[in-house]
């Protein structure tokens, strides 16, 4: 394997004090925490700080590692014949909070340097409870506005036996979407998730609803938005048009002298929400007929006459 | 039909995040998480949402070495950004959806 650079990682000089170690990761723990950072590769980036910060902060830790690093830099590690690890263990279990913490993920070389050497066979471990696990779910809009039901195929990994992982556990379940959800909408399924290590509860499954987008709607709160295109005398002299709605088609009427911009409210039409239902709103657009014919062009010449309209009134 | 959409009480939301309920109320104080029920914290119980903020807090916590303090301001700017680049989307998507792009 190779051996790990931890002062690199940090961006530190290797006589550097415990405060300079402190300052180093915490700013790019900053920089690279997946939960924040924007950056690309942040997770494997941020693996590696947090490893050589676990390895250096600790005062017998880093000695072990200070000697290490006269046997083998920028290169392949081999334990010399012999050696014992002697400082603090990592992950022993020692009752840090949080679930998740005691199983980072340590790369190889931590692992054989610091990691729990077990010399007496595997011990008996308390009950843990098993981890949970995340799905998505995607959702259509119409299936929004009632509760409905869905079978969703997931897969648990496999369980550990003998100290090797299984196949994975293919499995189905049926469940209540209710209505209303939201795109992110977290609904948790208990004890779904896999089983608990040493006999301990299992973990629960949770479902995230992701909302597909919509061919023709944009979404605002609880409300819908549609484009209307309407053609120039029919914004003018209004119209009634048939719009699409999420549960069917309605006739709206345009009211004369109509704008580009205006909406109009279909009440009733839009998302289902704990306040109610939102509504629908048409937003008006005026479209010009492309490719005109010499009649066309004629009368809409005389109508330019006619008019004596100026829209850029404001400029003059 | 298996439960869905089950809310957490107070006891489970300690267990599962593993925190005592003196941190717990603490973590709510600062408007971390928020509960639903009385006010009294003997009826309080917490959307499934709250629990994976408050893990997404306590990694935060423990990896930026900062208190809660620091990480109620931390989280309350994430779910802020979160939110405007939710809302930028959607008002681009509008433009363009008008525009006929």
């Amino acid at each position: 394997m190779d051996f790990k650079d931890y002062y690199a990682a940090l961006g530190v000089d290797p006589s550097a004090d415990i405060k300079t170690i402190k300052t180093a990761y915490r700013r790019l723990a900053r920089k690279y925490h997946p939960d924040v950072s924007t950056e690309a590769n942040a997770e494997s980036k941020f693996k590696d700080v947090a490893e050589a910060y676990e390895v250096l902060k600790d005062t017998a830790r880093r000695a072990e590692y200070d000697e290490l690093r006269k046997y083998g830099q920028g290169g392949r590690f081999e334990a010399p014949p012999g050696w014992q690890p002697q400082g603090g263990r990592a992950g022993a279990g020692n009752g840090e909070a949080g679930a998740g913490f005691q199983d980072r993920d340590y790369s190889d070389f931590f692992e054989s340097v610091f990691g729990e050497r077990t010399h007496s066979g595997p011990r008996a471990r308390p009950p843990r409870r098993g981890q949970d696990v995340e799905i998505e779910v995607p959702v259509f809009l119409e299936e929004t506005l009632e509760e409905h039901q869905r079978t969703i195929s997931y897969h648990l990994p496999g369980t550990v036996a003998h100290g090797r992982q299984g196949a994975p556990v293919s499995k189905t379940l049926k469940v209540k979407v209710p209505a209303g959800v939201t795109d992110g909408d977290r609904i948790r399924v208990k004890g779904q998730g896999p089983a608990g290590g040493s006999g301990g509860a299992n973990g629960d499954l949770y479902l995230i609803i992701r909302i597909a987008p919509h061919p023709l709607f944009d979404l605002d709160g609880a409300n819908l938005l549609v484009t209307l295109p309407l053609a120039p005398w029919e914004a003018a002299l209004g119209a009634k048009v048939t719009v699409p709605t999420l549960t069917g088609k309605i006739t709206l009427t345009v009211p004369p002298d109509s704008q580009t911009g205006q909406q109009l409210r279909i009440k009733g039409k839009g998302l289902v929400s704990k306040q109610g239902t939102g509504d629908l709103y048409a937003l008006i657009k005026v479209v010009v007929p492309q490719q005109a014919d010499e009649q066309t062009r004629e009368l809409w010449t005389q109508l330019a006459t006619h008019c004596a309209f100026n829209p850029r009134a404001e400029w003059e | 039909m298996s439960e869905v959409r089950l809310t957490l009480e107070v006891a489970e939301i300690c267990q599962y995040a593993a925190i005592s309920r003196d941190e717990l109320f603490e973590v709510v104080a600062l408007g971390i998480i928020s509960p639903e029920g009385d006010d009294d914290g003997g009826k309080w119980y917490f959307e499934p949402a709250a629990l994976h903020d408050l893990q997404r807090a306590q990694r935060l916590r423990h990896d930026l070495e900062l208190d809660w303090a620091g990480i109620a301001l931390a989280v309350g700017l994430l779910d802020e950004i979160a939110r405007l680049k939710t809302e930028n989307r959607r008002l681009l998507q509008r433009l363009e959806r008008f525009t006929g792009k």
